[in-house]
């Protein structure tokens, strides 16, 4: 079993091969509502990758389907060269954790010990080697300190760890995050971004559902919008973000850093196009050609560069 | 409304909250949970078959609260326990006994003078029989209750649990068990939850009629939401692997406190022995 904490810093490539395959994949309930239309996409081993959409546009339903939580699926969804089904599901589930919206549906037993056992437990181990499970994933989502407590005196943050540890102690290769940051304070937000980083760092495939593009770790780099059960958008973050109207439809918002990098943008060419496309500053001159800053980071790097060829040329100017 | 239910709530968590931060202070927190077990159901066994003597019963019950105060069991706590369940609940089920055993009267309440002034109404009777019968009911479901609060506010839930997965109780009871468990929570959160968004858009009383239909529409609710979280935890458990059991986590008993135990037990089994049989 890997170790979280004693990884180092790299970040794991994405191979290619495929580990989940949606192909031509519809469900409804009960035959009535329509829940997913005809969905295709396939996400490969080491993709960190988002799912967006507006409420009810069939997010956490695709994460049903996927491990086959819900049955009636037409079309084909394979995970691991495993083709979901029926006879497949226990399989399928030993390699694909889900992390739920709501901790409180995720966690049954007293204890947050017991949490963590409840899956190895089902995965046959029992003794030492359970015990050794336990201590190691509480260890690794640091939740070694309560691991006696019970689980209704946790706080919602600690809920949230627990039911990672919960996943990480049957070390899935698949990761799915339903909300991961829904009713987070923005410190366990921040501890949470850097558990999705460590899992990310093996080398574990992780898809995550989400409505906070602001709090989106770097390297998902990858988006599929839905739009009430169908696919609208498959591409990278970056390219997402110049599709206004898709989000628009998906009712998100641009990331905080997007909307500052355009509101600077407008205020120098409200200012002074000519000087800004005279001295080719990054953020006016060329937007089209430049790629948009989808980190702070990024939008830093940009600014400084404008910045520093402005007052080069006031200093030319003046002397 | 509002305030029962979180007043409720409360006594509950901190029932709960109690279980866990004081049971290790007590000595009787790292005896086997298996032999506590054993020997509280012994003692219910005794309680109910073997030595049906309410003086014995009346012995016992002080003894144990006695006990309780020497190994640092809440006290407090264990008496609202015992209140609650072992005096106010069985004195419900009691009081009519006392008027419907048949025998010699004892006394007679002129229930139907005092209200109409007709010296010709019903009187009801109580009788030394029904004061016999209803005395040793209340006592024996008083010591019950005391011998299970004695477990219970010594012995951690999933201890309880582990022993009894020891002594081979099925599966599917001890499963049920601790699922029940964690939805008195749920249960609860929800309730307080529900009452609360109720009570917090109240603007007017509503006629009684009216004020029935709406209780029996949030305990719809209530239900409904039940239901919804028993679909999401099933959908959990099996995402995880469920396959009918839950795991089974080792509790290292201290073994020098349980050899302690099982000699008081011992030693007060003999002395028993001694009154009862050569005394």
């Amino acid at each position: 079993m890997p170790t979280a904490k004693s990884t180092t810093n790299s970040t794991t490539q994405p191979t290619t091969v495929p580990v989940i395959v949606f192909e031509d994949v519809s469900f409804s309930y009960h035959s009535q509502v329509q829940i997913l239309h005809n969905l295709s996409f396939s996400v490969n081993q080491g993709d960190a990758m988002v799912f967006l959409g507006e409420n009810g546009s069939g997010k956490s339903t695709l994460f049903l389907n996927l491990l086959h939580l819900v049955s009636g699926h037409s079309g084909s969804i394979v995970v691991e060269n495993l083709e979901v089904s029926r006879k497949t599901e226990k399989k399928v589930r030993q390699r694909v954790g889900i992390i739920f919206q709501n901790s409180n549906d995720q966690l049954f037993l007293p204890t947050v010990k017991e949490e963590i056992a409840f899956g190895p437990y089902n995965l046959g181990f029992s003794g030492e080697d359970l015990e050794n499970r336990i201590i190691h994933a509480a260890k690794s989502i640091g939740v070694d300190d309560i691991l006696d407590k019970k689980i209704f005196h946790l706080s919602q943050g600690e809920k949230k760890r627990v039911a990672i540890a919960a996943v990480y102690a049957m070390d899935p290769e698949i990761y799915l995050f339903d909300e991961p940051f829904a009713n987070l304070d923005p410190k366990t937000k921040t501890d949470l971004a850097q558990i999705l980083l460590e899992l990310h760092q093996q080398g574990k495939t992780i898809l995550l559902i989400s409505h906070d593009l602001d709090r989106l770790p770097e390297f998902f780099t990858r988006a599929i919008v839905l739009h009430a059960g169908a696919k609208t958008f498959d591409g990278t973050l970056r390219d997402l973000y110049s599709h206004s109207e898709i989000l628009t439809q998906a009712n998100l918002q641009v990331p905080s850093v997007v909307e500052l990098y355009n509101l600077v943008k407008n205020k120098l060419m409200e200012r002074n196009p000519h000087l800004i496309e005279k001295i080719g500053g990054e953020i006016p001159a060329n937007p089209k050609s430049i790629p948009i800053p989808i980190t702070i980071n990024e939008f830093s790097k940009i600014l400084d560069r404008t910045l520093d060829k402005i007052l080069e040329q006031i200093l030319e100017k003046t002397n | 409304m509002a305030s029962l239910a979180k007043s409720l709530n409360r006594e509950f968590q901190n029932y709960l909250a109690f279980e866990k931060e004081h049971t290790r202070a007590t000595l009787f927190f790292s005896v086997s949970p298996l032999i506590k077990l054993l020997h509280t159901v012994w003692l219910l066994l005794v309680v109910n078959t073997f030595l049906p003597d309410p003086r014995f019963w009346a012995t016992l019950s002080f003894g144990l609260l006695l006990i309780s105060l020497m190994v640092r069991i809440n006290f407090s706590r264990l008496m609202k326990f015992v209140v609650i369940l072992g005096i106010l609940y069985p004195l419900i089920v009691a009081i009519p006994i006392l008027f419907i055993t048949p025998g010699n009267v004892w006394a007679t309440i002129p229930l139907g003078e005092w209200i109409t002034s007709n010296p010709n109404a019903f009187t009801i009777t109580i009788t030394n029989e029904g004061i016999m019968v209803a005395g040793i009911y209340f006592l024996r479901i008083f010591t019950n209750v005391t011998v299970v609060a004695f477990l219970i506010l010594s012995t951690p839930f999933t201890h309880i649990i582990h022993a009894l997965r020891q002594l081979k109780v099925p599966t599917v009871f001890t499963s049920l068990l601790m699922l029940t468990y964690r939805y008195f929570f749920f249960f609860f959160e929800n309730l307080v939850s529900i009452i609360q968004a109720d009570e917090s858009r109240h603007v007017r009383k509503l006629p009684f009629i009216q004020r029935f239909a709406h209780l029996s529409n949030l305990f719809g609710n209530l239900l409904l939401r039940s239901l919804h979280q028993g679909v999401n935890v099933h959908r959990a458990m099996l995402a995880r692997g469920y396959n009918g059991e839950f795991p089974l986590l080792e509790f290292s008993s201290n073994r020098k406190a349980t050899i302690i135990y099982i000699a008081i037990i011992l030693v007060y089994l003999g002395l028993g022995c001694f009154f009862y049989f050569i005394w």
